[in-house]
């Protein structure tokens, strides 16, 4: 009787300390965050998120600058419009061409592969979902951006006439263009495992009532599944966008890592924010004022907050779309 | 219930000589002779060694029914006795399951259902009820109407179209102000009336209805059964239902179904009262206590 009492105790602290360690978690993160980015904050103000130009200065000089109670290095400016720019951008594509695929992909394993097939390509998606980014990194150095370089872009470039931001240098193939199709591959796998779940839990009646009614599979899926799904799917949507968002490694390989301007079209070498923390973080520590670390920290601060933002603006729009049900007349 | 009797008034005028010796029958409290009955129907679904197997075992041996159009005809028997599939089988909505597949001949409206082509547009014409309401994530206007927006008919046509079923299945009255609403908040008897007026907004000449009372209380299945009969009087209709008392109260004729097998087909009176075989006898008694 005293074991099972004691057991219900140890189980009752344990969890409470699990339903709230998420909480604790993001605030202790954000408050060291933010504590520690605070420094570069007050040396560059708000021309930290309208600059180009990221110079962390003159590493090996004696002379140290002081602005705003803030020591630097001489020559120190941190401007990171343009890794802002390259992270929504790449994030975006990868969105665009992702969702459809892998709605389309969830689409077909739920209702047109035979069980028996689907049974083996299911667990195939899960596991294209577990390949270390790295590995899709190097594919995009080896396979995507030759072809980037050699056969897309020059094919696009001829739209370039047409539609903005398609024209102009193709360059070596490391830019947006390849950063993004990376990011897209990375996250298919995860917004197609999760909406294909989804997707299974439809309730199978309206659908049925759908195809009675003389609806094609299409129009069945559009009309019916997809709303009663459309929550969960856009919850999956996000979760893949922050995936790309945060994505380091494999961008850090492919993205050409520019600095100090903004891409001018489709195939501009580009960089992100996540990757500008992974690739500047060793010359960073070079720098005896601390301020180049103190920088990195307020992108990361950036980085947090856009992703929550973008999650939040999310949850909107769900919200929006559930008080419209969509009627005519 | 006046205006029940002064439609039925109105509808005299135009009855053949067949159709009003029947409702003289009824009047009378005498019981329709369906071989007199049947002399001015023809069959509409004609069933000749239908057999039907899910991958290797067999669901359905050997059924042969004609069903007649402008009446309704039930289905009973024990669970898992193959009427299920075989309703689902004369929409061809079996045959998505994967795995599905049928032998012999379904003639629907003198069409095999083996050679449909356009599944769609076959569809159309034969309309399906289902166990449990089942309205689609959308306001109730829009149930109503998104299949005949898909089919191309004009948004003008469609709100008519609309109105008129919801008249018909006795919804309009109490929705009319709630068109643009969420079905779902609707009760039980509703929401499967509201199925229904979406079936019929697309002009079905036949009716599948599988166990379509079977979650809803006693009040809600009797308005249900009296829209059944009423629409049968223009279309047929064929019902699978559990309910032995439901069959006995608007269906024409009953086929007994036993291990994928029919084990008699005749007058629901017939059936009922004076079983011809034993098997038959065993269930109805067992049913009905």
């Amino acid at each position: 009787m005293g074991i099972a009492r004691l057991r219900s105790k140890i189980f009752q602290v344990a969890a409470g300390i699990a339903a709230v360690s998420p909480l604790f978690v993001l605030l202790f993160v954000a408050v060291v965050l933010l504590k520690d980015a605070l420094p570069a904050f007050r040396y560059q103000g708000f021309s930290f998120y309208t600059g180009l130009t990221w110079n962390m200065g003159n590493a090996y000089a004696n002379n140290v600058v002081v602005h705003n109670g803030v020591q630097a290095a001489p020559g120190a400016t941190f401007g990171i419009l343009p890794f802002i720019v390259g992270t929504l951008a790449s994030s975006l594509i990868a969105i665009v061409i992702g969702v459809p695929i892998s709605l389309l992909s969830a689409f077909a394993l739920v209702y047109k592969v035979p069980p028996r097939l689907a049974k083996w390509i299911s667990p195939m998606v899960e596991l294209l979902a577990g390949i270390p980014s790295v590995v899709y990194g190097l594919w995009g150095v080896i396979v995507l951006a030759p072809v980037i370089a050699n056969q897309v872009g020059p094919w696009l470039a001829k739209l370039g006439s047409v539609i903005p931001f398609l024209g102009g240098s193709i360059g070596s193939g490391f830019g947006l263009l390849t950063s993004g199709i990376v990011l897209a591959v990375m996250i298919i796998p995860i917004i197609t495992a999760t909406s294909r779940d989804l997707l299974a839990q439809v309730p199978k009646l309206p659908i049925e009532g759908a195809r009675a009614l003389g609806m094609t599979s299409y129009e069945s899926m559009r009309h019916v599944a997809l709303p009663l799904a459309k929550r969960g799917i856009i919850g999956a949507i996000i979760l893949g966008w922050s995936r790309a968002l945060g994505e380091t490694m494999a961008v850090l390989m492919v993205s050409g890592n520019a600095s100090n301007y903004l891409p001018t079209n489709l195939y501009s070498p580009i960089s992100t924010m996540a990757s500008t923390i992974a690739a500047l973080l060793d010359s960073a520590m070079n720098d005896a004022t601390s301020l180049s670390i103190h920088a990195l920290a307020l992108i990361a601060v950036t980085l947090l907050v856009i992703t929550m933002l973008t999650n939040l603006l999310a949850r909107l729009l769900v919200q929006v779309g559930r008080r419209d049900i969509g009627t005519e007349g | 219930m006046t205006s029940d009797m002064v439609a039925v008034d109105q509808d005299l005028v135009e009855l053949t000589p067949a159709e009003l010796k029947e409702l003289e029958a009824v009047l009378t409290g005498g019981r329709i002779d369906v071989v007199t009955a049947e002399a001015t129907k023809s069959s509409v679904i004609q069933v000749k060694g239908l057999s039907a197997y899910f991958g290797h075992k067999q669901v359905l041996n050997n059924l042969n029914l004609d069903i007649k159009e402008r009446e309704i005809t039930a289905l009973i028997g024990p669970s898992g006795c193959g009427k299920t599939t075989f309703l689902r089988t004369l929409n061809r909505m079996s045959h998505s399951v994967p795995g599905f597949r049928h032998e012999g001949e379904v003639s629907v409206m003198g069409q095999d259902i083996a050679s449909v082509k356009d599944v769609e547009s076959f569809r159309r014409k034969v309309g399906m009820l289902f166990q449990r309401p089942n309205p689609f994530p959308m306001s109730i206007l829009d149930n109503l109407t998104l299949a005949l927006r898909l089919f191309g008919v004009s948004k003008k046509e469609r709100l008519e179209i609309a109105k008129a079923k919801l008249d018909e299945v006795g919804l309009y009255e109490d929705l009319k102000d709630r068109l643009h609403h969420s079905p779902f908040a609707l009760s039980g008897g509703q929401q499967q009336r509201l199925c229904l007026a979406r079936a019929l907004a697309v002009e079905p000449r036949i009716l599948l209805l599988d166990e379509p009372a079977s979650a809803l209380d006693p009040k809600s299945t009797r308005m249900l059964e009296d829209l059944f009969m009423r629409l049968a009087e223009h279309m047929t209709i064929v019902i699978v239902t559990h309910n032995l008392a439901q069959a006995r109260r608007i269906a024409k004729r009953t086929a007994f179904m036993e291990a994928g097998e029919i084990v008699e087909f005749e007058s629901t009176h017939a059936l009922f009262t004076k079983p011809n075989d034993p098997r038959t006898r065993v269930y109805v008694e067992e049913q009905i206590g």
